[in-house]
């Protein structure tokens, strides 16, 4: 079978040789030709006169609509169904919260709830209460009709920011109904207009990134507790075969809170050993995995490991030591499903908008998180007995790391600082550190393969000093070919290598999961504050080089509407409205401060990025002493 | 094997080719009143400077050294002499052929009109000479009349017409012009161009007579119509006549040309022809099919012309593209007619029983080459559920 | 020599091999994601049209054995290529006389219609200094291919 490229080497080695069932790397290459109208974003499928499609002959749909408005529409529909997605998280996550704080149990990350609590504005003193108002406050907001504001974006929001998006009108009303009405707006012949549906879609990128991202890591670490740097194995190897593993595939860590507290008892441990295990591990794989990862320090003894990102799922699964799938959400690929018949593997849904073919389905709204978390343990038990005597288990043990730095937060990174962002700042200004890159998003197979370009880009941006923060797919790509190690200092610039040695730490930061972009926005925005300017001034560019999905759209919108420039690999289906285009690329930096940069070189990526940073610089006052620049060069 | 062929225009020049292609090893001679070889229909972009002498070659360079043809040019043929197989040349030579071709093509008939056969300022648009002519002579004239508005009579005027200064007239016997090619309508639109670009119209007329002055030069012409057109010079284009007076001395079949069978066979043996000098067709492809064929059987390949001849042409006058297939304008009671208009783009189609006999496209000829195909061969098309003008190869 | 082999039941008329020929030719376009489509200079000199029972047929340049095309060009522009079998146009020699339109009876021919292009003929060139025609490449269900066919020269 033909296979895709990976930059993991060991992986796309062990796809070739290790894997007999087919995996979204051996169907790239049927995939190869793609329809260009698709691409171009200009084929319109809204009624039954199409699908209409845009050619030099024919510039206009039956209905008259032009490319710019085809375009406009399609782009804000994707946007729509990612804010849509992310939404559907940070629901979930408040629900999740509400409930759990009427168990009356222990809260690992207090800390968090009580400053959210404050800037929320909510005063409370019995902590169980605190939550649920909390709960309820974000809630409240997403449950708002499209004209009334969300009232929380003012007060987590970054001061300058919210008084540029006052300016624009984009300061989004109940985040659910700005999403409905965007699916109006983009329907059959009723609006035309590419520009407010731009604007549109700014809008829900701001509801996208500080609901649907910001506060579900913070809801997220108020139950399952507080990102903690420590040094944790990746890869493969993560797995042991003498363990009854669990898989748990997706982006709502919350609905694992009474999974995760259950293996923690000795009895349930115990469970696994009298089927023959040496115990229960959760075995991390994609975003889900990577925030296991993030709180690590809190679970050391049921996590065995983040082994990779979304499309790593399939190979891990056909290591034969996996036992059973419990999903979430995306990214749940549908190529798991044959594998997992054919490994024998147990699968398990637990929120119907993850619902695979061949998984059960338990629904959480009817069953206790308590009652599901029995159900997901009997049923590891019963496929691990079923399956153990019939599959061979070969896991690649030399395929990942056991050094990398994780649990990196917005508060642990500043606590590493010494609980000021001064020392970062100063590095900065001393140009040790060019300035930095948020490297982010999914991992894809097409933008010159599975995670490719993503470690290629990081790769020459910390060879020029640019300090790498990875959050999402792209860091489970990045962790799992080293450059999350302390040892990837070597491979960045001399003065990007010095910082890192001293400090001890790598040179690319391991964030977690695409959620914790938001994460990064908050160290933007902390960064903006501390500086007293605003975020697009600083010398900070974002890249989701290797966007996949509706979700990465809206996230990359909120970069935008934060006036970030954000490169993407590969065009997000606009190419073909040349108004659509030159807003996005060009315009945009007279309209929020941000841009996108399309762009699919890795050299010319890395200088387009680095040569944004030096200007940020010398808008900053902050000279630029290196003499290995890109830009000198 | 010896072969000889009279003529380096399509009809010679395709003939040697294939024959070549045919048979590496026998010697090629080619004959050519004409000391260039270059494509008739463009020599309108000579007259108009669109092309140079060299550009309107249709040949490579190196044609006569890659095809080994041994090229004798600026020569006539005199007389042939088919007992002894030998052609009479102009340099006084006798040479001799094992299979002749005849392709010494027509020249521009001057109609049989008071005054005009003893003119001096009268040309054809035939030979490059006639351009080259043309050309010069442009330069110090006035009044430009044009008789005959057919394919060669519009050639010249679009060659002529660039000229500042001067006036041209078109005197036309039909009720509008390319009255073989074209219909009412679309034969308007091109009426129009050309009398935006300032020519002057006379159709259903006739030229009654000229007047000559004392240097035997025409200074006008008098049209039946009592109208008396000031000339200076005179383009005759009304029709050719095929150049075979050096087959006076021989016994051979002639028509309005040289008669031949379709295996492009005179009547006497070992001689062919192709081309205007055959009188068929008078258009370049049937020229260059006429040719392949007389070079398989020349060759000695049998080989017969075995399409259904069609009247057909392409134009591109005024940038206005026109194809014209079949019977378009005689059409007895049985026919049916349908039109498609649009802004730019005018279809008609000649329907008898449940075929295509004739058809006009102007402005829009894309793919109308299956047009072709269906008239030719009178291809049912009853069948398929579609608007004419939408039929495609698709429908095959 | 290789041909477009066309098997038009696998045919979606996705427009690719369109896309695909006009980005080609268009000297700006690199693939056919960055080809400007509201530029009317450019075009395909394939087409996919669709029959009287709406089944989408591939039309391409079939490089005939015995080109009609070339032997009605008076200018000497189409040529057959005897060693690639390709017929090959070279525009510079054109007089836009527009016989071959005329006389393809596949259809396939006709005039640009772009005004910058001399009104010249739309012919399919083969990709012929690629490794295979990008139509083909770009054909997402097999619809056209590019196969080794017969010698045809030799054959006849």
């Amino acid at each position: 079978m033909k296979i895709c490229k990976s930059a993991d080497k060991k992986l796309e080695n062990f796809i070739c040789n290790g894997c007999s069932i087919q995996t979204s790397f051996n169907r790239v290459a049927d995939q190869q030709s793609k329809c260009g109208f698709g691409v171009q974003g200009v084929c319109c499928r809204l009624c039954a006169n199409g699908p209409c499609r845009i050619t030099p002959k024919a510039p206009r749909g039956v209905c008259g609509a032009d490319a710019d408005t085809i375009v406009a529409r399609n782009f804000l529909r994707a946007v729509a169904a990612g804010s849509a997605c992310y939404l559907h998280v940070v629901e979930n996550t408040a629900l999740n919260l509400k409930e759990y704080a009427g168990k009356n149990k222990k809260f690992k990350g207090e800390d968090t709830l009580n400053e959210l609590a404050e800037k929320i504005g909510i005063k409370e003193n019995n902590k169980n209460l605190k939550a649920q108002k909390v709960a309820d406050a974000i809630l409240d907001d997403l449950y708002k009709r499209r004209y009334e504001k969300m009232t929380v974006v003012e007060k987590i929001g970054h001061k300058a920011r919210i008084e540029k998006w006052k300016e624009l009108n984009i300061m989004p009303g109940g985040a659910k109904a700005e999403v409905f009405d965007a699916l109006v707006k983009s329907s059959t012949n009723l609006n035309s207009d590419p520009i407010d549906m731009l604007m549109h879609s700014l809008n829900l990128g701001i509801s996208t990134g500080l609901y649907g991202l910001t506060l579900t890591n913070l809801l997220n670490d108020v139950m399952l507790g507080e990102p903690v740097i420590n040094k944790a194995k990746v890869g493969f190897k993560v797995l042991d075969e003498d363990y009854i593993n669990i898989m748990i595939t997706g982006h709502q860590h919350s609905f694992f809170t009474e999974l995760q507290d259950k293996l923690m008892l000795d009895e349930i441990q115990q469970m696994a050993k009298n089927a023959g295990a040496k115990g229960f591990k959760l075995a991390g794989c994609t975003c889900v995995g990577q925030d296991l990862q993030l709180r690590g320090e809190h679970y050391k003894d049921i996590f065995s490991g983040h082994a990779g990102n979304n499309f790593t799922s399939e190979a891990l699964l056909q290591t034969g030591g996996i036992d059973i799938i419990v999903s979430e959400f995306n990214c749940t690929l549908p190529g798991l499903e044959p594998i997992a018949e054919e490994m024998q593997v147990k699968m398990i849904c637990i929120d119907d908008v993850s619902k695979k073919r061949t998984a059960d389905f338990i629904c959480h709204t009817e069953n206790s998180k308590e009652k599901t978390a029995d159900y997901i343990l009997k049923e590891a038990i019963k496929s691990y007995k079923n399956r153990r005597k019939n599959i061979k288990v070969n896991i690649p043990k030399d395929h990942g790391h056991d050094d990398v730095i994780a649990g990196i937060s917005e508060k642990s990174l500043k606590k590493f600082l010494g609980d000021n962002w001064k020392p970062l700042i100063d590095l900065i200004a001393e140009g040790k550190i060019k300035g930095i890159a948020g490297v982010v998003g999914c991992s894809n197979l097409t933008a010159k393969g599975h995670d490719v370009f993503t470690v290629e880009l990081t790769k020459k941006l910390i060879k020029q000093d640019i300090l790498v923060l990875s959050a999402g797919c792209s860091s489970g790509g990045l962790e799992n070919v080293g450059l999350m190690s302390p040892a990837a200092a070597e491979v960045a610039g001399d003065n990007l290598k010095e910082v890192c040695k001293s400090l001890g730490i790598p040179p690319v930061l391991n964030f977690g999961p695409c959620l914790a972009i938001g994460r990064l926005e908050i160290v933007a925005a902390e960064l903006a504050k501390y500086l007293n300017i605003d975020i697009p001034q600083l010398p900070l560019v974002l890249s989701a080089p290797q966007w996949l999905e509706e979700q990465a759209l809206a996230d990359g919108v909120f970069g935008v509407a934060l006036g970030l420039p954000l490169h993407l690999a590969l065009p997000p289906f606009v190419t073909g409205s040349k108004l659509v285009t030159k807003t996005l690329t060009e315009d945009m930096k007279n309209i929020t401060g941000g841009q996108i940069i399309i762009n699919d070189d890795v050299d010319e990526t890395a200088k387009i990025l680095e040569d944004i940073i030096v200007e940020k610089r010398a808008d900053l006052g902050l000279t630029n002493t290196q003499e290995h620049s890109l830009v000198q060069q | 094997m010896k072969y000889v062929i009279l003529g380096a225009s399509a009809a010679g020049i395709n003939t040697a080719k294939k024959l070549r292609e045919l048979d590496n090893n026998s010697d090629i001679t080619m004959i050519s009143t004409d000391e260039s070889v270059y494509s008739r229909p463009m020599l309108h972009y000579y007259m108009s400077g669109k092309r140079d002498i060299n550009s309107l070659s249709f040949i490579n360079e190196d044609f006569f050294e890659k095809y080994k043809v041994n090229w004798i040019k600026s020569t006539s043929a005199l007389a042939l002499y088919p007992d002894n197989k030998e052609v009479l040349l102009s340099s006084n030579e006798k040479l001799h052929y094992d299979k002749l071709l005849i392709a010494t093509g027509a020249s521009s008939f001057i109609p049989n009109i008071p005054n005009l056969r003893e003119a001096r300022n009268v040309y054809g648009l035939r030979n490059l000479d006639d351009a080259i002519t043309l050309k010069e002579k442009v330069k110090t004239v006035k009044n430009i009349t044009v008789l005959g508005s057919g394919l060669v009579g519009i050639d010249a005027v679009i060659g002529l017409m660039e000229n500042d200064n001067i006036t041209i007239n078109i005197i036309e016997l039909a009720d509008r012009i390319l009255p073989l090619q074209l219909d009412q309508y679309a034969a308007g639109t091109c009426e129009k161009k050309l009398i935006d670009n300032n020519i002057k119209l006379f159709k259903s007329q006739k030229a009654e007579k000229v007047e000559l002055d004392q240097n035997q030069n025409i200074k006008e012409v008098h049209l039946d119509s009592g109208k008396i057109l000031p000339t200076d010079i005179l383009v005759v284009a009304t029709g050719v006549r095929a150049n075979i007076e050096f087959l006076d001395n021989t016994n051979i079949k002639l028509g309005k040309g040289v008669d031949v069978n379709n295996k492009m066979e005179t009547s006497i043996p070992d001689v062919y022809a192709a081309g205007d000098v055959t009188a068929i067709s008078g258009t370049w492809p049937d020229a260059v099919k006429q040719a392949h064929i007389a070079a398989y059987n020349m060759a000695g390949h049998e080989k017969e012309m075995d399409e259904m001849t069609v009247i057909n042409n392409a134009m591109n006058f005024f940038e206005m593209p026109c194809i014209s297939i079949g019977e378009v304008n005689n059409m007895d009671d049985s026919c049916k007619v349908k039109i498609f208009k649009e802004h730019d783009s005018y279809k008609k189609f000649i329907i008898k029983d449940n075929y295509i006999c004739g058809a006009i496209f102007q402005g829009d000829i894309a793919y109308s080459g299956v047009f072709k195909y269906l008239i030719r061969n009178q291809i049912d098309i009853s069948n398929i559920n579609k608007e004419l003008d939408e039929i495609g190869y698709e429908d095959f | 020599m290789k041909k477009i082999i066309i098997d038009k039941n696998l045919c979606m008329n996705c427009l690719n091999c369109s896309l695909a020929c006009m980005s080609k030719n268009n000297p700006h376009s690199n693939n056919i994601y960055d080809l400007d489509l509201s530029d009317e200079s450019n075009e395909s000199m394939n087409h996919i049209a669709l029959n009287s029972i709406k089944s989408p047929t591939p039309l391409f340049c079939r490089h005939c054995e015995d080109p009609e095309c070339v032997k009605t060009c008076i200018s000497g522009a189409l040529t057959k290529n005897k060693e690639t079998g390709y017929v090959e146009y070279d525009p510079s020699k054109c007089a836009s006389c527009y016989m071959c339109v005329l006389y393809c009876e596949y259809g396939i021919l006709k005039p640009s219609e772009s005004k910058n292009k001399g009104k010249k003929i739309l012919k399919c060139d083969m990709c012929k200094d690629r490794e295979m025609p990008e139509c083909v490449k770009h054909c997402p269900t097999g619809a056209i291919r590019y196969e080794e066919v017969e010698n045809e020269v030799k054959k006849a």
